[in-house]
């Protein structure tokens, strides 16, 4: 029975002292979009049209195919559980355009909660080529729009990203959005 | 004897006063910009919480059928946190006024957020829904054509517009200014220019379900129930009537904060 509890206090301190000294994982996945909860993980908003789907996958078996409607910022704003990004160098995800033209979405990031002006927070435009897109920020480039502040990497509260003013409707596919210690 | 008291008030603010539905009649009169209202009468119903179409929710819409009202103006908070919108649906599509229902959406219908989108649109789809007749107003604001002229109704929806929303503007300038302007938080009432001729609709605070001074409420954290609890409150040419709404939250409880339909006559 001694040795029993002895085994038993060992365990949870070697628990312990992994948690404590163990290196952050080299990729961290914030959605990958494969279970029907994740569609609870989103802030649904008007003018976007969200639903799981097996096309343009790049991990697992599923994708998030958004239809951006024409209106002012239609796009993905994702619930962000996790708001410490400091252990991690990129945040990456993969965009498929399955238009023939290009498209433009701008990513923006926030690091407090209530919601920054343009100025106060990162905001950058990437154009999407027809295909699959890797989209990739280092973070060390997260830098306020105007008052040309680093993001507080361990303070991440937002990160959404949308086209503005589309003038017709478009489809996109996400899938993989992750944080990451290395390239992508 | 305290016991028996405490006991007693308890199963009042418990058992009865949550279903005992009060009716205030207000008499307002039409704002400049909204004088074809003259002669009208609207409803104002508010955060029905609603879990189920109980007793309470059926003497409320026997209440509405009776008074036959033009408009019916709903002022958020359907559900229930976290509720499912199937009850509510179901209520509004039992809701009828001759000439329409307007409608803003508050912070609790937004709570299960891939649902909220139900209150609009068929179930995976961009389509209008036909359950029911409101039309939920999102930072807009749109005309009704009446016999004696146009009424401009606006609504603000904070939650909904997030994270673009901008709190220094309630209402885009470039939009026509409005004569009603329904809320759910009545702290918007702070944003609107004193000077715009304007009647507000607003609930959220429930009355504050009990009866406590409003420093306490402020000291609670409750800034919008310190400051604008319940009824009616002018500041300059602007005017906001404050409903304790239909529902309860946080406790199923009111003690001197009757739920109440709001009927208003313009004069």
């Amino acid at each position: 029975m001694k040795v029993y509890w002895k085994s038993i206090l060992i365990l949870i301190c070697l628990v312990f002292l992994a948690a404590c000294t163990g290196k952050p994982a080299s990729k961290r996945m914030l959605f990958d979009f494969e279970s029907d909860k994740e569609l609870d993980r989103i802030h649904w908003k008007c003018h976007t049209l969200l639903s799981l789907s097996e096309e343009h996958v790049t991990h697992g078996k599923r994708s998030l195919k958004l239809e951006l409607y024409p209106s002012g910022y239609p796009g993905l704003v994702p619930m962000i559980a996790d708001n410490d990004w400091h252990a991690y160098k990129a945040l990456c995800f993969d965009v498929y355009n399955p238009e023939q033209t290009e498209l433009r979405i701008t990513v923006r990031i926030d690091d407090y909660k209530d919601y920054p002006e343009y100025k106060d927070r990162y905001n950058k435009g990437f154009a999407l080529k027809p295909g699959m897109n890797l989209v990739r920020i280092s973070l060390d480039t997260l830098i306020t729009s105007g008052t040309k502040r680093q993001l507080d990497l361990k303070n991440i509260y937002r990160f959404l990203f949308f086209m503005v003013n589309p003038k017709e409707r478009h489809t996109i596919y996400v899938d993989n959005v992750r944080l990451t210690q290395l390239g992508g | 004897m305290v016991v028996l008291l405490v006991v007693g008030i308890a199963a009042y603010g418990f058992l009865i006063e949550p279903e005992w539905v009060e009716v205030t009649h207000l008499r307002i009169k039409c704002p400049v910009s909204a004088k074809a209202l003259k002669g009208k009468i609207a409803v104002q119903i508010s955060d029905l919480h609603l879990h189920e179409i109980g007793k309470r929710e059926n003497r409320v819409l026997r209440i509405v059928r009776e008074i036959q009202p033009d408009f019916i103006f709903l002022t958020g908070d359907y559900i229930p946190w976290r509720g499912h919108v199937g009850p509510a649906l179901e209520f509004l599509s039992r809701l009828k006024a001759k000439v329409g229902i307007w409608g803003v959406m508050g912070d609790y219908d937004y709570s299960r957020s891939r649902e909220s989108c139900l209150f609009c649109h068929e179930p995976g789809s961009g389509r209008f829904t036909k359950r029911h007749r409101v039309r939920f107003l999102r930072n807009s604001v749109e005309p009704v054509h009446l016999q004696d002229g146009d009424v401009w109704i606006g609504a603000v929806d904070e939650e909904g517009a997030q994270p673009f929303f901008s709190k220094k503007h309630p209402l885009p300038e470039e939009l026509h200014p409005p004569g009603i302007i329904l809320l759910h938080n009545p702290l918007g009432f702070d944003l609107i220019d004193p000077e715009q001729q304007v009647l507000v609709l607003a609930g959220d605070t429930h009355g504050g379900q009990v009866p406590l001074p409003s420093w306490l409420w402020a000291l609670l954290g409750y800034e919008k129930v310190a400051k604008y609890g319940q009824g009616l409150f002018k500041k300059g040419k602007k005017e906001m009537y404050v409903s304790r709404g239909i529902g309860t939250s946080h406790l199923p409880l009111r003690i001197l904060r009757r739920p109440e339909v709001v009927v208003i006559r313009f004069e």
